[in-house]
């Protein structure tokens, strides 16, 4: 199609993007040679790396295909399958049935902070987590975020530790638990951990700390809230936290903080926002959200107004909105600090607007800064909360542990290694060795201890440091308790019997401390024996059917500000570096630690939709400075001595004069190779960018750095123009794209309500069939998808694949376009501003069309309607035309061009949902609604006799979302939450006018910018 | 030399087309023969064609399948003659999808007390005091990608029989029905002769119909509760009176009562659904 004359012609001419229209990526804008092989080449032909790859999976699994077609002569193979056996239950223990899933409260500890799940475990093996309703902070929502439904593949990952090692020595529990103990007599010892509020492991800490005299301990993780942290140390003089409520906060500004994400009550904050937009939609309520920041983040897409600045700058423009706000009561100090941060003419009128809202929305203003931003600027946006009434409402203070920050600790092991003060250590969690500020040489430290210890789920680099290697239990396996950001008590409890015998930090701790070690269960218990009201065992059943312990959230505390901290803030003025290096971390594999992860590798980010890998985040407007002609071009960057070298990659809204550095990628070591097969799905997939990282860096907002180009373009697995939906050629579909995902501005939207959002649908002639159209009776199952709420996080298509044991393909699949994922969203920048375009993210999986176009073409009828109007796939009729994906306009079909699902271990079949055909290769696939959960939730309703009920099916993808954005139900029952949805004045089908009957339906966004003059 | 060949092919040869004889190495009669095999060569590719279809019908190879299992438990004599129910042993028949394999425990239930030497037992004592399953071998066994769901159809009332034959009159277990997908789809076209009622209402409804006979004639008359007991789906031997029409008069008055057929008898949604692919394909 786009090789035809009449498209040469069109895309000669101009790409005029002119306010409204769509467009996912730079290179479809200059309509590159790579944009339009997406969108030309749905199936790239030749795949050379099926031949040319020499690695032995690859290798193994053309093979098995060739075996396979060996095996058919024999036909006495294909008469019977394989005598397969029931074991049943010597003893069944009660209320379990084979078959049906059961669901277990848990929790997950990430950065010392815990989020409470909802585990399902099917016939024993845990393969789902979703968020516990039930938490103080869900609001009976039982959403997760993307990494949490990766967690479940960690535990069944095959390159995970399975003994322990001394040396290279496999060893056992006695001998490691003699050398540790061995290791305490011997004094020096200290223990390094990864942050935990677990009441279990502090109460482990304090024993260690009055048992083994002259012993230390050290948090350390890279990518906590420390610093903020510090900044309300400064601010109130202790150790707060910060729990901000969203649901009140009728202005938010994010001072570089991705507060939807990268914050440890994301979820909740997402709940909250969920609920403000509705509001704001309805005219109950004013709501805006403002994001100062470098990275274009989540948070930054859907805020309401977004300033892209290089990260040294926030504390200079956030002073100055201060300074504008004019708060009274402000110590003379801290009121010349303020006033001395100036901005440019051009930014001073946004201060002032920006300040004058916030004055507006006094005792609804929630200020928030990132954590990469120093103590002071965390001190100056809760000092703003303060000033503007609204610490107490938006904002909760509580009390929590005072620790040293991260980046202080990890100095003050290295300097009490060098010292001799630290003779032995114990390394709990984290990867400190990957991990730590460079400059503090760790790995070289620890390897010149006497006696080194590291407790981990994976052989990782940190183990290579170390002496000994014990292996970590994996959450899902073991007993133990946190805090979630709220202070409530959590419990984890396990699902499944440690699969490699390996032990938690508690019980590690208790093997050297107690004579007569205790198990994890125990020394749970233990702890919280005493804070039980009544009977304990009736009590403690109650808290761990809750997952939680009522009643445990901490208490506001409302300390006074001191406002002494003026100088400091005023030092982070300064002009900052001509090319600031910004650090953070990675919306899929956070510090790392999920980095042989497929699903979460395999997952695009949410913004740059790079899978695979990280790349250095410019500015596009930066791209000629550094020499970057397009995306992959390789450059250097360099912060003081250290450099690395990788591909660049041009992200519209990116802070000019800043490089994004994603945290966690470039992990080599993975090293449990199994049957000849190596398990790193790290290897190759990105750069370490840790080496730059020094203690400087992780103090200051930023560090100067150099970039420059070097030779060469190395591929990265962008998925921004993968599926592009191409309704009638490119330019046609660029004039009509904003119809696709329709923004309205939220005047208009009062103003004129539904005629706002009718009147982008473009032209749409009449909607006649040439076929005769098949009327459904009985439940017709659909979707809604409401724009206005979602915020690209991903969660869900992550748990879709978690749900739906989609296929991880690897980097170069996904750079082919062949990536299996059958929920994608699609990232439109919006507007003609390249520099700092508006964002509309738009989750797209099968419309489920009522006049499916996929359907009239298949040749053999594998893909066919169901009575109640699903868009049926039938694996096992599909013979590979493709045809379907051709003729479908959503472009939502997905072809296993590999058996991706060959020979996979003994560990990876675990985590298959039993439900849902495990699909091999030459057959196609998509979405089916979750038809398991539909069939599981009808039988049960017919089981019971009586109808099924609104509600009863809950989609992989709406169970998870953040901000309950996906609706499901049955369109026929006209009271339904989805029939509501689609009866709203928001409402649209994508591509209505081509008269395919989507079930899916589409809310329009509605986007609050800033007025001018007001 | 020359002499002797004209002499030989005179004796035992036919004249060639250039006049001269050739010699003969098969004698002519096997032309006979070639005609045969050509024709049975013809006839080769519909006798594949035949093995392939009757061969490899799982009425074969799947049908009377009873392989050896570790315990030699008799269902005859325990649901025959011993008239136990169904679900005292699969009981998670009627709520999950699966009708499990009673654990070890249920088995020692009775066990414990009888036949507590018998040699055959050995194996269920052995599981019982280590806590290792009894490793059975599964004899009905779908493939992966069709979901049955046992409760699906009881509930319904799909009798075991249905599927599984008269278990209870079974030494050893063996598979009566082919269990593909044209058999599976037989029923979901036309459920009729195989659906019993599931409530007292329908019972009754039945009763009213005409279709079902209250035991007596006249007055009174059997409860209907004791009619539903004894049509309840796990009773092998129910209903063995009635013709095929009868079953069939009666699941088509079941199949309008539930909504699968409307007054008139014809398909709705509901009947349809049931030969939807995603209905036993996910």
């Amino acid at each position: 199609m786009n090789g035809s004359p009449m498209n040469e012609r069109l895309s000669n001419e101009t790409n005029v993007v002119t306010g409204q229209e769509l467009w996912r990526s730079l290179d479809e804008v200059a309509d590159t040679e790579e944009f339009r092989r997406f969108v030309a080449k749905e199936f790239p032909t030749h795949a050379p790396e099926a031949l040319s790859s020499s690695s032995r999976r690859n290798f193994l699994k053309v093979m098995g295909a060739s075996l396979a077609f060996a095996g058919m002569g024999g036909l006495t193979g294909c008469l019977r399958w394989p005598r397969e056996e029931i074991l049943p239950f010597a003893s069944r223990p009660e209320g379990r049935l084979p078959g049906v899933p059961v669901q277990f409260a848990t929790a997950l500890e990430r950065d010392g902070v815990a989020h409470a799940l909802l585990a399902t475990s099917y016939d024993g093996r845990p393969i789902k987590v979703d968020g516990n309703p039930e938490h103080p902070q869900a609001d009976g929502v039982g959403s997760l975020d993307l990494i949490g439904q990766g967690t479940v593949l960690d535990l069944y990952d095959p390159a995970r530790s399975r003994e322990v090692v001394q040396g290279s020595k496999s060893s056992d529990w006695a001998a490691a638990r003699d050398a540790l103990r061995a290791a305490a007599a011997g004094g020096g010892f200290a223990v390094l951990s990864a942050p935990s509020d677990s009441p279990t492991v502090q109460r482990m800490k304090e024993r260690l700390r009055s048992e083994v005299s002259g012993s230390r301990w050290y948090d350390y993780s890279p990518t906590g809230r420390d610093n903020e942290q510090e900044g309300l140390r400064l601010l109130f003089g202790g150790a707060y936290r910060a729990v901000p409520d969203f649901g009140a906060a009728r202005t938010v500004l994010c001072l570089d903080a991705d507060l939807l994400v990268q914050h440890p009550s994301a979820l909740a904050n997402s709940r909250g926002f969920g609920r403000m937009r509705a509001a704001r939609r309805a005219g109950t309520t004013h709501h805006r959200m403002i994001s100062i920041e470098a990275r274009h983040s989540v948070t930054g897409s859907v805020a309401d107004e977004r300033w892209a600045v290089k990260p040294s700058e926030v504390a200079r423009l956030g002073a100055a909105i201060l300074h504008a706000v004019d708060p009274a009561g402000i110590p003379d100090g801290m009121k010349s600090a303020l006033g001395a941060a100036t901005v440019d003419s051009a930014r001073q009128a946004a201060v002032t607007r920006v300040a004058e809202e916030l004055n507006a929305q006094r005792g609804g203003v929630l200020v928030l800064a990132g954590p990469h931003q120093p103590p002071e600027v965390h001190a100056l946006a809760h000092a703003m909360n303060v000033a503007l009434d609204s610490a107490g409402k938006t904002v909760r203070y509580v009390a929590t542990e005072d620790r040293p920050r991260s980046v202080d600790a990890i100095e003050r092991l290295a300097a009490d290694i060098g010292s001799g003060a630290v003779k032995s250590l114990l390394v709990i969690g984290g990867n400190p060795v990957f991990d730590a500020p460079a400059d503090l040489g760790l790995a070289a430290k620890i390897g010149g201890l006497s006696a080194s210890f590291r407790l981990g789920e994976h052989q990782d680099e940190t183990s290579e440091a170390c002496a000994w290697h014990l292996p970590q239990a994996h959450y899902l396996e073991t007993w133990i308790d946190g805090r979630s950001w709220d202070g409530t008590v959590t419990l984890t409890q396990p699902l499944i019997d440690a699969l490699y015998g390996g032990r938690n930090a508690a019980e590690v701790l208790g093997l050297l401390l107690d004579d007569d070690p205790k198990s994890a269960y125990d020394l749970v218990r233990d702890t919280h024996r005493g804070s039980a009201s009544g009977d304990f065992e009736k009590s403690w059943r109650d808290w761990v059917h809750r997952g939680f312990v009522p009643g445990t959230a901490s208490r506001a505390a409302n300390p006074r500000p001191e406002l002494g901290w003026g100088a400091d803030l005023q030092s982070l003025y300064g002009a900052g570096a001509e090319v600031e290096v910004l650090f953070h971390a990675d919306d899929t594999l956070h510090d790392g630690r999920h980095a042989n992860n497929g699903w979460l590798q395999e997952c695009p980010d949410p913004m740059t939709k790079i899978a695979w890998g990280n790349a250095a985040i410019i500015a596009p407007a930066d791209a000629e400075r550094f020499g970057v002609a397009k995306d992959g071009d390789l450059v250097r960057v360099t912060v003081g001595a250290a450099s690395i070298e990788l591909p660049a990659f041009r992200m519209p809204g990116h802070a000019q004069g800043c490089v994004g550095l994603a945290l966690g990628y470039g992990r080599e070591v993975f090293d449990r190779v199994a049957g000849g097969v190596s398990y790193n799905l790290a290897k190759g997939s990105g750069v370490n960018v840790y080496p730059l990282r020094s203690a400087a860096a992780m103090r200051a907002a930023s560090v100067a750095g150099q970039v420059s180009r070097t030779r060469g373009n190395e591929e990265i697995a962008t998925t921004q123009d993968h599926w592009a939906v191409d309704s009638l050629q490119k330019n046609e579909t660029d004039r009509r794209s904003s119809n696709f995902a329709r923004v309205v501005d939220l005047d208009d939207y009062k103003l004129r309500h539904g005629a706002a959002v009718e009147a982008l649908a473009g032209h749409v002639p009449p909607l006649k069939s040439l076929f005769d159209e098949h009327v459904y009776e009985g439940h017709r199952w659909g979707m809604s998808i409401d724009l206005d709420l979602c915020t690209g996080c991903t969660a869900c298509v992550v748990a879709c694949q978690a749900e739906n044991n989609i296929a991880v393909t690897g980097k170069a699949e996904v750079a082919y376009g062949r990536e299996m994922h059958w929920m994608r969203i699609d990232r439109y920048f919006r507007g003609a501003d390249y520099d700092s375009p508006d964002v509309v993210h738009q989750p797209m999986t099968c419309h489920h069309c009522e006049n499916a176009p996929c359907e009239q073409v298949c040749p053999v009828a594998a893909t066919v309607h169901s009575a109640e109007g699903l868009n049926d796939m039938v694996y096992n009729r599909c013979i590979g035309t493709r045809y379907c994906s051709n003729n479908c306009p959503y472009k939502v079909r997905r072809f296993n061009y590999f058996n991706n699902a060959k020979h996979p271990t003994e560990q990876e079949q675990m985590v298959y949902n039993p439900d849902v055909t495990v699909r091999a290769r030459g057959v196609m696939e998509k979405c089916t609604f979750c038809v398991q959960r539909i069939k599981r939730a009808t039988i049960r309703a017919k089981n019971e006799r009586r109808e099924i009920r609104d509600g009863d099916v809950v989609t992989a993808c709406q169970q998870t979302c953040p901000t309950q954005a996906i609706t499901f139900g049955d369109l026929a029952d006209s009271g339904s939450a989805v029939s509501r949805e689609h009866a709203s004045d928001r409402s649209y089908a994508m591509l209505e006018e081509l008269n395919v009957k989507p079930r899916t339906h589409y809310l329009a966004r509605v986007v609050n910018p800033p007025r001018e003059g007001s | 030399m020359s002499d002797t060949d004209q002499t030989d092919v005179e004796q035992s040869g036919v004249e060639g087309g250039d006049g001269r004889k050739r010699d003969l190495i098969f004698p002519p009669w096997t032309d006979h023969l070639v005609k045969l095999l050509g024709m049975g060569a013809a006839f080769s590719g519909v006798y594949v064609v035949f093995l392939a279809t009757f061969g490899l019908s799982p009425n074969m190879y799947a049908v009377g399948y009873m392989p050896e299992q570790p315990i030699p438990y008799s269902h005859a004599l325990h649901a025959g003659e011993l008239g136990m129910d169904c679900r005292y042993c699969h009981n998670s028949v009627e709520h999950t999808g699966y009708a499990a394999v009673p654990p070890t425990q249920t088995c020692m239930g009775c066990h414990n007390q009888l036949h507590t030497d018998s040699p055959k037992l050995a194996p269920l004592r052995e599981s019982f005091s280590t806590g290792e399953p009894i490793p059975w071998v599964k004899i009905h066994d779908l493939p992966g990608y069709a979901y049955f769901n046992h409760s699906a159809h009881v509930t319904r009332g799909v009798s075991c029989v249905s599927c599984h034959g008269r278990v209870d009159r079974m030494e050893e277990v063996y598979q009566v029905e082919m269990l593909s997908m044209g058999w599976c789809l037989e029923c979901h076209r036309a459920p009729a002769e195989n659906l019993r009622p599931v409530s007292v209402e329908e019972v009754e409804s039945l009763i009213a119909a005409g279709l079902l006979s209250d035991g007596t004639e006249g007055e009174g008359g059997l409860d209907p509760r004791a009619i539903l007991d004894d049509a309840r789906v796990t009773n092998l031997g129910w209903g063995s009176e009635f013709t095929r029409d009868d079953r069939k008069a009666m699941g088509t008055h079941l199949m309008k009562e539930r909504g699968l057929l409307d007054a008139e008898g014809i398909p709705t949604v509901r009947l349809e659904l049931l030969t939807s692919c995603s209905t036993c394909h996910r």
